[in-house]
């Protein structure tokens, strides 16, 4: 089995720093994902890891080898692509197995592998198709057999569902964490989609402007975030922020007490700038307009089936919060969100960092 | 479709092409069927309508001077397309890798092609004068027994063409080749990578096949220049020594124009339209098959 680590690694486009001092410890089995939105530099972090972008410093580990200027085909890595890249004139059969044969693998080695990836990824019937003749689908499941037979100890995976319909990308999700729970190699995923990086991750590296933001299980990244952009990328709909300043151990959020002492380690002073976020399903709507909590006028509601979307109001202030279908409420009520206290979390108004 | 009547916008196109499909129809046409018509009379220094059945072509390939020319045009199509092709593809696949001063280099390399085939010719003929070129540069340069009299050699003065020719048509090819080169996705070159694929394997299998309607579209226009080979053996070598670099256009226009011989001519001509037509056909339909199966 084998681990991944990054130490202080430094990438340049001539004079234009992309990435700086990274430092990422991957154990062996692990699935982490890179998450960010575009240009955060998590596809440049995994093209270095593969060998297919320069270092400029740093080092790279790969099971306790130092890989830093190593080729890529030496490396014990295998790679997954967004755009599939399978080779376009060769059957599925050939697709498989012609990376094995450059390397001089024996042939009925060559054919075991061969045989055996084509039924874990149900992609038998297909192996004597070209390419152009399969769907999207069909297409990522060879090129993740292609990855498969390498028997790489590390793969490594740049967004390789965004190319896919919904209902696709979320049958390949299970796949692929099927496969991982199968291989158990070392896996690592970037996505810009944090519902791939929750369902998939063992853990999360969470990055922004060529920085990690913070790295965590999905369960720490989710009730923990290490800041407003971890907070607001996370979660969908995306958390809810509120502006306050701290009086009494309170927050005063236009004009309303809001207690944030249970959601603190420890109390803040009087007058201190904070941001309060707060989940949508971590506020119960209260219809009658005499209830406790926070009043609101509702804006939009969207109905998705088992529970609905409310979107309110309250002067400049925009709040979403989830309730189960059976809450009456339309466009116009007057209503009262009940913000549970330990569910809160608060940050630097300055900084962003979580408190 | 849109919201005017199909039937005058119809009108409006078939008027618009009217005059074009008449020239075409016409002039090439027209002139093809009249031509092929003449190859089956005994028409000598002006066209006559008497009948002659195969006579003309009997003559045609019972004469050495055509058979030279087929044989000069095979030998030219079976060095120059593989060789053009080769070294287009290679010069393409080496500014494709993001050289330094690729604008530079682009030009450089099409730049014979912007040349008249017949500057090409003579600048190739003056190249490789044994007494005043190449040559004599080198025993200037104190190599005294240098010596390079290819062009005025009968056996080798047809290579002496199909350098001159793989010159002025590398670029060209470059350039068609290139522009697929740049629709390969980024992500096959890094599998590539990954899986430590050799170079040229990787050109060979994965690349080129790739590329097909650009390699396709690079041989026909390669196989044109075949079939119109005339300029640049003008203008280097006039067809000699003796007969030694006689092409096919050359044969039709001689025979045509100066010895009068208008329905040799025309069964020459006739017969090299035939061979375009089991050469070109094929090619255009594989290079529109492979269109189709791109996506």
């Amino acid at each position: 089995m084998t681990g991944v680590q990054l130490r202080n690694l430094g990438i340049r486009y001539g004079q234009v720093e992309v990435l700086k001092g990274i430092d990422l410890d991957i154990p062996a089995s692990e699935f982490i994902v890179l998450l960010g939105p575009s240009g955060c530099g998590k596809s440049t972090l995994l093209n270095a890891i593969a060998g297919l972008q320069d270092v400029a410093e740093g080092q790279i580990l790969i099971g306790g080898h130092d890989m830093t200027n190593v080729e890529p085909k030496n490396r014990g890595i295998a790679m997954v692509f967004q755009s599939y890249a399978l080779y376009p004139r060769m059957s599925v059969r050939g697709n498989l197995s012609f990376g094995l044969k450059v390397a001089k693998v024996a042939k009925p080695e060559i054919e075991k592998r061969v045989a055996h990836v084509a039924k874990m990824l149900q992609v038998e019937p297909l192996l004597d198709r070209k390419p152009s003749q399969l769907s999207g689908g069909q297409r990522q499941r060879v090129a993740i057999g292609r990855a498969v037979v390498r028997d790489a100890g590390v793969f490594l995976f740049d967004e390789p569902l965004s190319n896919l319909d919904a209902q696709l990308r979320s049958d390949l999700r299970v796949e692929i964490k099927r496969l991982h729970q199968r291989l158990k190699s070392t896996m690592i995923y970037v996505t810009h989609d944090q519902i791939e990086a929750m369902t998939l991750a063992d853990r999360i590296v969470v990055m922004k402007d060529r920085i990690i933001q913070q790295q965590g299980t999905p369960d720490e990244i989710y009730n923990k975030p290490a800041n407003t952009f971890v907070a607001r990328f996370v979660g969908s709909p995306a958390m809810n922020f509120l502006e306050g300043v701290v009086k009494g151990g309170d927050a005063i959020v236009d004009g309303e007490n809001l207690r944030i002492a249970a959601a603190l380690s420890s109390p803040l002073v009087d007058g201190r700038k904070v941001i309060v976020g707060i989940r949508p399903e971590d506020m119960a709507l209260q219809a009658d307009e005499a209830a406790l909590g926070l009043a609101v006028e509702v804006d939009v509601v969207e109905p998705m089936g088992a529970e609905r979307m409310v979107w309110c109001r309250r002067g400049d202030i925009g709040l979403s919060t989830r309730t189960p279908s059976s809450t009456k409420v339309k466009s116009g009520d007057k209503v009262r969100l009940d913000l549970s206290e330990e569910r809160l979390h608060i940050f630097d108004a300055e900084t962003g960092k979580r408190l | 479709m849109f919201v005017r009547s199909p039937s005058s916008s119809r009108l409006q196109a078939v008027l618009t092409l009217v005059p074009v499909a008449f020239v075409v129809l016409s002039v090439y046409v027209g002139g093809v069927l009249w031509a092929a018509g003449i190859s089956f009379t005994r028409s000598s220094m002006l066209p006559n309508y008497r009948f002659a059945g195969f006579a003309q072509y009997i003559n045609l390939f019972s004469n050495a001077r055509w058979q030279v020319s087929l044989g000069n045009m095979a030998l030219f199509a079976a060095i120059f397309i593989p060789a053009t092709l080769l070294i287009g593809y290679s010069m393409a696949a080496m500014i494709n890798r993001g050289v330094r001063g690729e604008n530079a280099l682009r030009t450089i390399y099409l730049y014979p092609f912007a040349m008249s085939f017949i500057v090409t010719g003579l600048v190739w003929r003056w190249l490789l004068d044994p007494n005043f070129g190449i040559a004599d540069v080198a025993r200037k340069l104190g190599f005294e027994n240098a010596s390079f009299n290819w062009i005025v050699n009968a056996d080798m003065a047809i290579f002496t063409i199909i350098i001159a020719a793989i010159w002025h048509s590398s670029g060209l090819v470059m350039v068609v080749l290139l522009a697929g080169l740049r629709g390969v996705d980024d992500d096959l070159w890094k599998a590539i990578r990954i899986e430590g694929i050799p170079a040229w394997k990787a050109h060979l299998f994965i690349i080129m096949p790739s590329i097909g309607a650009s390699i396709a579209t690079a041989l026909v226009l390669m196989s044109l220049t075949v079939v119109r080979l005339f300029d640049v053996v003008v203008a280097m070598t006039g067809g000699g020594p003796g007969i030694a670099t006689d092409v096919p256009a050359k044969f039709i226009i001689d025979h045509m124009f100066e010895r009068q011989q208008v329905g040799l001519a025309s069964a020459a001509a006739t017969t090299l339209l035939l061979l375009v037509l089991v050469v070109a056909v094929p090619l255009l339909y594989l290079k529109d098959r492979r269109k189709g199966a791109a996506r």
